[in-house]
Parts: C-alpha cells; sequence; structure tokens
C-alpha cells in the first residue's frame, strides 16, 4: 500500500482507488451476493475504511479489495442468516465446484468490464441483439439505415469486445 | 490441413444461414479438433452477451464515483497519524539502544494506532537480519496497544493481531517455536475478535503457523495450515503469498515421507511461477520437484527439474542456492550409476561451497564423496577428505555432539572400518543436529 508523504496525497490516492473500483466492488455486493443498493453502498464504504486504517501489504489492491468485499457480504449474510440463508455459490472455500463457479464469476466481471470499455454506439448495438434479441433488421429500420450495415456493425463490435476481453483475461492470469 | 480465422468462424456463428462456405466449414469442423475448439470459444462468448448479469454489472461499473468526503477526510486525518508515528519513531528506531531508552510503552505520545502499524511494519522488516530487536518492536507495539485510550482501544482488534503476528515471526527467526505458535494462537484470537475478521489476515496467521509447524516437526498440521493460507491467498488475487504457501504445503508432504504428493504440489508451483514470473519462487519449486523424484528413485525426471532449477538459479544470481543444487545433483548422479561424473561433480561441488563459506553443507558434500569412494572401493583419498572437514554450529553443546560424531569417522578410517554406511550414519546426524540440539550421536558397528 502506498505510504502517503502528504494529507493531499493520501486523499488523492484513495480517490483514484475509489473511482476504479467502487462500481466493480457495489456490482459484486449487488449482483453477486443480492444485497440492496444502501446496503451495497456501506459495505463498500467500509471496505474502502478497513483499507485506509490497516493498509494492508496487498500486492495487488484491486484483488484485495474485492477478496475483501467478498468476505464482507458472506458476513452481512452471516448476520441475517434468519432472514435469508447464504446461497452454496457465496461460500468461497475453493473445492472443484467452487472454483468453478469463482472462475465463471471472475469471467462475468471480465465481461462486464468489456462492455464498459466499448464505445456506445457497438455497447447498444451488441445489447439490442443479445440481451434485447431484437433483429438485425428491426435495429436497422429503427436507425434508419441497412440491416447490412447492421451485420458489419455487429462484427467488428464482437471482434473489438473479444479482443478487449482477451486484454483483461490475460492479464488476470 | 489450413484452419478457419477466429474471424471467419465467428461470421458463421453470427449468420450461418448467409455465410457462402457453410457447408466446407461444417465439413472441416467435423474432422478438425482445433477448429471446433476455437468455434466453441466464439460460440462461448457470443453466449456470455446474453446473459443479462453482465450487462447489469457493466451499467453499475460504468457510473465511476467520486470517495465521499467523509472517506477522504478519514484519509486525510489518517496521513496526519502516520506523519506524526513517523516524527516520534524514526529518529529511535534505527538504534536499538535508543529505542531502548525511549521506553516507548510507558510514554503516552506513542499510544496511537498508527505508531503500533509502523513498529509492526518495521519489527517485519527486522526480523531476517536483527530477530531478537524485531522482538523488542514487537512487544512494544504489544504493550502499546494494552494501553491504548479509547476510542481506539475499542477498535484495535486487527492492530493487536498484527502485533501478536509480528511477535510469533520474531520468534520463529529465533528458534523458539513453541513460544511462536502460542503467539500465534493470540494472533488469531485477536483477528478473529474482530467486528468482521479478513480471512486475509487469518491466512498470513495459518502461513506463518505451517512455518512453525515444520520446524517442530508437525508436518500433517503444516500441510493443513498452508493449504488454509494458499487457498485464502488465491481468493484475494496474491499470487506470490499463494506460492509461497502451496510450497510450504509441498514441503510439509515431502517431510511427512509424502513425496508423490509433494511433487504434485511443486510441480503446480512450476507451472503457476512460470507463468506469473515468479522465478525465485519457480527455481526453488523446480529444485524441490526434482529432490520429490530423486526420493522416488526416478533419476531423469529428477536430473531433468534439477538442471532446470539450476538455470534460473544462475541468471537469478543466487550462487549460495546454486552451490547447494549442484552438489545434490552430483549426488543424484553416483545414485544412479554415473559414478565418474558424480565423483567429479561431488569434489567440485564441496570445494565451490568451501569457497563460499557454507562449512557445514561442504562438510555434508565431503561426506556424500567419502561414502561413494568407498562404495567403489578408492579408499585412497578418504583419510585425506575426512581430515579437512570442519563444522561450525552455535552452540558449544551441538560442537561437542558434531566432534564426537567425526572422531568416530575418523577412528574408522584410521583402522580401515570405515563402510558407506558408517560414513551415511555420520552424515544423517550432522544433518539432523541444528534441528534436534539435544540429539546424542550413537556410534553403528
Amino acid at each position: 500500500m502506498t505510504n502517503y508523504h502528504s494529507d493531499t496525497l493520501a486523499s488523492q490516492s484513495l480517490d483514484v482507488l475509489y473511482r476504479e473500483h467502487e462500481g466493480l466492488l457495489r456490482s459484486i455486493a449487488q449482483y453477486r451476493y443480492r444485497i440492496c443498493s444502501s446496503d451495497a453502498e456501506a459495505l463498500v464504504h467500509d471496505i474502502f475504511a478497513s483499507f485506509l486504517e490497516r493498509q494492508p501489504d496487498a500486492l495487488d489492491p484491486k484483488a484485495f479489495l474485492i477478496g475483501s468485499i467478498n468476505n464482507a457480504c458472506k458476513h452481512y449474510w452471516r448476520k441475517r442468516e434468519h432472514e435469508v440463508p447464504l446461497l452454496p455459490h457465496h461460500e468461497l472455500t475453493p473445492n472443484d465446484d467452487e472454483a468453478a463457479k469463482l472462475e465463471r464469476w471472475a469471467l462475468r466481471l471480465s465481461l462486464a468490464s468489456t462492455l464498459t470499455r466499448l464505445g456506445g454506439k457497438c455497447s447498444e448495438t451488441l445489447r439490442r441483439y443479445y440481451l434485447r434479441d431484437e433483429s438485425a433488421e428491426s435495429i436497422a429500420q429503427e436507425l434508419d439505415t441497412s440491416p447490412a450495415y447492421i451485420w458489419q456493425l455487429l462484427s467488428s463490435c464482437r471482434k473489438r469486445a473479444r479482443q478487449i476481453f482477451q486484454t483483461i483475461t490475460h492479464s488476470r492470469s | 490441413m489450413s484452419h478457419y480465422t477466429e474471424e471467419q468462424l465467428s461470421e458463421y456463428v453470427l449468420r450461418r444461414e448467409s455465410t457462402t462456405d457453410a457447408q466446407s466449414i461444417e465439413q472441416h469442423l467435423a474432422h478438425c479438433a482445433e477448429c471446433r475448439k476455437a468455434l466453441e470459444l466464439v460460440a462461448t462468448f457470443d453466449d456470455a452477451l446474453r446473459d443479462p448479469l453482465s450487462w447489469q454489472i457493466a451499467d453499475s461499473m460504468v457510473v465511476r464515483r467520486e470517495a465521499p468526503p467523509e472517506l477522504l477526510a478519514q484519509a486525510r486525518a489518517i496521513a496526519a497519524e502516520d506523519r506524526y508515528a513517523r516524527e516520534v519513531l524514526l529518529p529511535i528506531v534505527e538504534s536499538p539502544i535508543r529505542f531502548s531508552e525511549a521506553r516507548v510503552g510507558d510514554d503516552p505520545r506513542f499510544r496511537t494506532l498508527a505508531v503500533i502499524r509502523l513498529l509492526c511494519s518495521i519489527a517485519n522488516k527486522t526480523h531476517e537480519q536483527q530477530p531478537q530487536y524485531g522482538l523488542v518492536l514487537a512487544d512494544a507495539a504489544l504493550s502499546i496497544c494494552e494501553k491504548l485510550p479509547e476510542p481506539a482501544k475499542s477498535k484495535s482488534a486487527w492492530f493487536v493481531g498484527t502485533a501478536w503476528k509480528e511477535r510469533a515471526n520474531a520468534l520463529r527467526y529465533l528458534g523458539r517455536f513453541r513460544d511462536a505458535e502460542a503467539a500465534l494462537d493470540d494472533a488469531e484470537e485477536a483477528f478473529a475478535s474482530d467486528e468482521r475478521p479478513e480471512p486475509f489476515d487469518l491466512a498470513i496467521v495459518a502461513y506463518v503457523r505451517a512455518t512453525v509447524y515444520w520446524e517442530l516437526e508437525r508436518f500433517e498440521d503444516a500441510v493443513t495450515a498452508a493449504r488454509f493460507a494458499a487457498e485464502t491467498f488465491c481468493v484475494y488475487g496474491d499470487t506470490t503469498r499463494y506460492l509461497s504457501a502451496l510450497m510450504a504445503e509441498g514441503a510439509g508432504y515431502y517431510s511427512a515421507n509424502r513425496e508423490s504428493d509433494a511433487a504434485a504440489i511443486f510441480e503446480r508451483v512450476v507451472t503457476l511461477a512460470r507463468s506469473s514470473g515468479e522465478a525465485g519462487i519457480l527455481a526453488r519449486a523446480l529444485g524441490n520437484a526434482g529432490n520429490c523424484y530423486a526420493r522416488l528413485q526416478d533419476y531423469d525426471k529428477a536430473s531433468s527439474y534439477c538442471i532446470e532449477a539450476l538455470a534460473v538459479l544462475d541468471e537469478l544470481d543466487f550462487p549460495t542456492e546454486s552451490a547447494r543444487l549442484s552438489w545434490k545433483m552430483a549426488a543424484l548422479q553416483v545414485a544412479r550409476g554415473a559414478f565418474e561424473e558424480g565423483l567429479a561433480g561431488l569434489d567440485q561441488g564441496r570445494l565451490r561451497l568451501i569457497q563460499l563459506g557454507m562449512a557445514n553443507d561442504a562438510a555434508l558434500a565431503t561426506l556424500d564423496l567419502v561414502a561413494a569412494l568407498l562404495a567403489l572401493d578408492r579408499p585412497d583419498r578418504v583419510p585425506a577428505l575426512c581430515r579437512e572437514i570442519t563444522v561450525t554450529f552455535s552452540s558449544e553443546g551441538m560442537m561437542r555432539s558434531a566432534k564426537k560424531a567425526l572422531a568416530y569417522l575418523s577412528e574408522a578410517v584410521a583402522s580401515g572400518q570405515a563402510t558407506p554406511e558408517k560414513v551415511r550414519h555420520v552424515r544423517g546426524f550432522l544433518e539432523r543436529l541444528s534441528a534436534h540440539p539435544q540429539e546424542e550421536f550413537q556410534q553403528i558397528q
């Protein structure tokens, strides 16, 4: 962890770290652990507060923060066991099955990161075609263009997405 | 056979009906496993694009928020506390005498969480060179923990755990393993009493515990602790610590005579260390895998791992580890029946160890050479080699025991009664002596 040389630098370093990772950590709490938005925000806040105070000897702060939010979310549900039981995939003790689940979750996060790095046009086209199941023809009609152009766009956007995804997963491994 | 490109396969997945050579692609896929695999990857990626959760996560990630003012204020406050801790500690901490005179445990100026954190951090870096002083620093941190005023006291569990952990580390370096174990129990208890214990901290304790158990020859316990540490470090994405914990797990298996289990772990570390560029760990894992296969008498595999380890060690310029491994490789050659090469290697190895000032290792290498010469019925050099052997041990008692063992060997050589078994008996005793200082040398007939 950074050894802060001045109070200003300390708050700047925190701000960079926060902007970079807050969204990811909140997503994990909200979507993986199904924690409501306000509680997820509070957990992320606690994670950063604890990181600041303890200054753990973490070689990869992002990976450490992810491990930390996973732990915080499990702890959150353990305290509320009478409300909602902790689902098996929340437990991170890696047997083979859990390792596969962890891997799937990691890939989902990598794909989400990929989608945030695509341009708006690419992201929107892929969203309409894959997520909303719209046909190339209907997308073309709405955008007042030809289906051939949409096919071309889909093709190049998928290629770009695969490239970004490969870069992310390669740096992760 | 030429293959289809990822782009061609991607087009086929996207619009099969409009792909002009769809039939040829399908015919090709029927025979080509490589292209089928590439097609599967493209199709899997497209399927993932249909996963609503990935899109939801992406939408929430795209919103970049600024750190809230209260966190920024906390960051500034902690930085100010850190600055204060450096101001009061750094002038005294470089000198153990000055530090002792400052009596930080009794001085209220030092009673802050930042001072405890800084003391623990300095202690952590001190253990290797000055473990006794590392212990003093850790104990000073513990003493401050006890006297912290509120509200710092109520949120000090993690700091107390860290101070106990550093005490355990210092004791481990000092060879006081049972005291280290007790300190680790206290560290674990303190971390567990935190409002939300972080498994990462418990994993560090478990890792240190594994090394302590290994020293105490509780190998199965060492394996269990190391495995927990490795699994947790993996979850926290800490590759270096993950690999170190795996190495500790492998060492536990090896020492428990479970060479096949150990070899599997070391080979896993080799693969992971290679892909993550951890050259130091790679070299040690290769060497350890070589040792496992040597014990399993698979000498080809053992040699191959050792040769690779040696190349990495030389690249890293680690002369002492390289010298040790060269000696092990020479012993391996003798074991597999390549006597001339092995004898020459042992001779070179022991000279290199002497040059590097590694007296005890040089003594063991010389005894390996003596045992091999006697086994081959070439006793001419044996008396001279035995006279050259010198060892150094930290205590009088150990020196006395070592001298007794060497005297027994000299007598056996002088009377022509020396055998490879007797030499190996003396060698085994000398090798164990550091870990078993109380052991008495027993003669064999």
